[in-house]
């Protein structure tokens, strides 16, 4: 991927009418951990977006930290 | 700071072998802090049970007494210099605090450790050595800033490394850690405890070496094991490691009833154990010595008999007191020379079984082990790299399985369950998202480029941004994006 980096197209290009998703997988923060932890078993990802109830990121938490949680 | 705490947060292994390397270092400066007091109060820097030996009446009497007393004040003067804060057990940290052990108070309570065990106490250096690296490790994340979760991962792969490093255990090290107080095997925190343990032990062997802790000329032959006697010896310290952890409780109880300051109540302590060691210079220090003798020296029947009624006095008489250290080293110590008179006695009952005592003193330590931390495999893998004797192996998973499950059928409570808490307050299963600490996101603007956001996923470990009221940005598609993108 560093291959691209210095890619001079990319500057022109508006990020978000390319890579936006709108169905990127995500937890809400008022999620049981038990219910987080089988979302992050179906995406193949370290770590998901947190969205507050209105949608809006407020933050991630990682694979890592939530098995350390439920270990 | 911060910025780097994260990004090296990714890398859970690359932190664990950094505490490790930095528990070896720490196991390794409190083993020559230990070898210096010694030299201090005895003029001798050898084992602590030869040094006793060499020792007459009134010196054994004295520096077990003045050690006790000083290391009682040490903790007093901690105790008042360092008013509300609390040294926190690393098991307590680990199982059901946020990873964070306060420095000052801790240090003052190793270096009580270390006073007490250099001066003949008969408790193990393991304890202060796992709270060192533990310690160590806290610090380490703290500086970095990682994340809760991470933080008490990071504490325990200090503890496996302290274990590890003490008994040049790196398997048996982690699996502490995990068996007895994470109390799971799950390979997210197993994986690090055993890298962490590992790297402790390549760094400490430039102190201690790589040979196991006992060694015997009779470990390592073949031996035809009976299985009804190590059944038999396994039921027998199922029952007597309750007994045990019932003596020192009881032992700590009547300590309690004297109205006594620490320093006194320490000193009172370590005049007990020199008043035992008067005859018996044996029951100074962790054990580790008389063990060696047991394994090596084919000693007579009652010296054997005297020496475990004794160490078990002295340690409680150290317990009791309060001295701050462990009680893993003198368990082994009982194990053995209960499993080595079991072997006797079976050897005397009937004449002629192929039974060989040095077998059994391994087998009774593990069994012991097993019945008083309640970790079975822990102590399945701590004896065997203790010895190194794969002929152990199978006669070890009879016994200390047995002994395990006997032992938590009489006394459901293990020797760490007051440290490690009597409920656990933390359940996971009823915790929300919002219970974690969260990394905070990235929000960005709707008309950001993609050369900017491909610069910041290189520059964070953050895996989406926001767009302003619009939806997410995930590092995963924009790289997937990137490459049918120039290709196309």
């Amino acid at each position: 991927m560093k291959h691209f980096l210095g890619d001079e197209s990319l500057k022109q290009l508006s990020a978000a009418s390319v890579f936006m998703e709108n169905d990127l997988p995500h937890l809400y923060v008022d999620m049981a951990l038990t219910d987080a932890f089988a979302a992050f078993a179906g995406v193949d990802a370290e770590k998901l977006p947190v969205l507050a109830a209105d949608g809006k990121l407020i933050g991630e938490i990682s694979k890592t930290d939530l098995l350390l949680t439920l270990a | 700071m911060a910025a780097l705490g994260a990004k090296l947060a990714n890398n859970t292994l690359l932190w664990a072998a950094l505490i490790g390397f930095f528990g070896g270092i720490s196991s390794a400066a409190f083993r020559e802090a230990n070898i210096g007091l010694k030299w201090l109060l005895t003029g001798e820097s050898g084992d602590i049970v030869a040094i006793a030996a060499d020792l007459n009446t009134e010196m054994r009497l004295l520096v077990p007494c003045l050690g006790g007393f000083l290391s009682g004040l040490v903790l007093w003067l901690g105790a008042r210099l360092f008013k509300g804060m609390r040294s926190q057990d690393y098991l307590e940290v680990i199982r059901l605090g946020d990873g964070v052990i306060s420095v000052r108070p801790t240090l003052a309570r190793l270096l009580s450790s270390l006073l007490t065990i250099s001066s003949g106490a008969s408790i193990g250096r393991e304890g202060g050595m796992v709270q060192l690296s533990a310690l160590v490790a806290s610090s380490l994340g703290r500086i970095f800033r990682v994340s809760r979760p991470q933080l008490r991962l990071l504490v325990a792969c200090g503890g496996a490394a302290g274990m590890a490093s003490a008994y040049n255990t790196p398997l048996a090290g982690a699996l502490f850690v995990a068996e007895v107080v994470m109390q799971s095997l799950a390979i997210e925190a197993l994986g690090p405890l055993i890298v962490s343990a590992l790297v402790a032990t390549l760094t400490i062997r430039h102190w201690i070496g790589m040979s196991p802790i006992f060694t015997s000329p009779e470990f390592n032959t073949p031996v035809h094991f009976l299985l009804l006697p190590i059944l038999g010896l396994a039921v027998f310290a199922g029952i007597l490691a309750p007994v045990f952890l019932w003596l020192l409780e009881q032992a700590k109880a009547l300590f309690k009833l004297l109205p006594l300051p620490l320093p006194f109540s320490l000193a009172l302590g370590g005049l007990l154990v020199g008043f035992i060691s008067i005859d018996q210079p044996g029951v100074w220090g962790n054990g580790h010595a008389v063990v060696e003798s047991l394994l090596n020296h084919h000693p007579a029947v009652d010296w054997v008999l005297a020496l475990l009624a004794l160490k078990i006095l002295a340690t409680a008489a150290s317990v009791g007191s309060g001295a701050i250290g462990g009680v893993f080293t003198p368990t082994l110590f009982v194990g053995a020379a209960v499993g080595w008179l079991y072997c006797a006695g079976l050897q005397f009952l009937l004449p002629g079984i192929a039974i060989d005592s040095v077998t059994y003193a391994a087998l009774g330590m593990g069994a012991l082990l097993a019945g008083t931390t309640h970790a079975p495999v822990m102590a399945i893998l701590m004896i065997f790299e203790m010895t190194l004797d794969s002929n152990l192996l199978l006669p070890l998973i009879i016994v200390t399985i047995i002994s395990r499950y006997l032992s938590s059928m009489i006394r459901p409570l293990s020797v760490y369950s007051h440290a490690l808490g009597d409920s656990q307050t933390r359940l996971p299963y009823l915790m929300h998202v919002a219970d974690l600490q969260l990394t905070p996101g990235s929000v960005v603007n709707i008309d950001i480029s993609a050369d900017k956001v491909s610069e910041l996923f290189c520059f964070s470990a953050t895996a989406c941004l926001g767009c302003r009221s619009a939806g997410l940005l995930s590092r995963a598609n924009l790289f997937a994006g990137h490459e049918t993108f120039s290709r196309g």
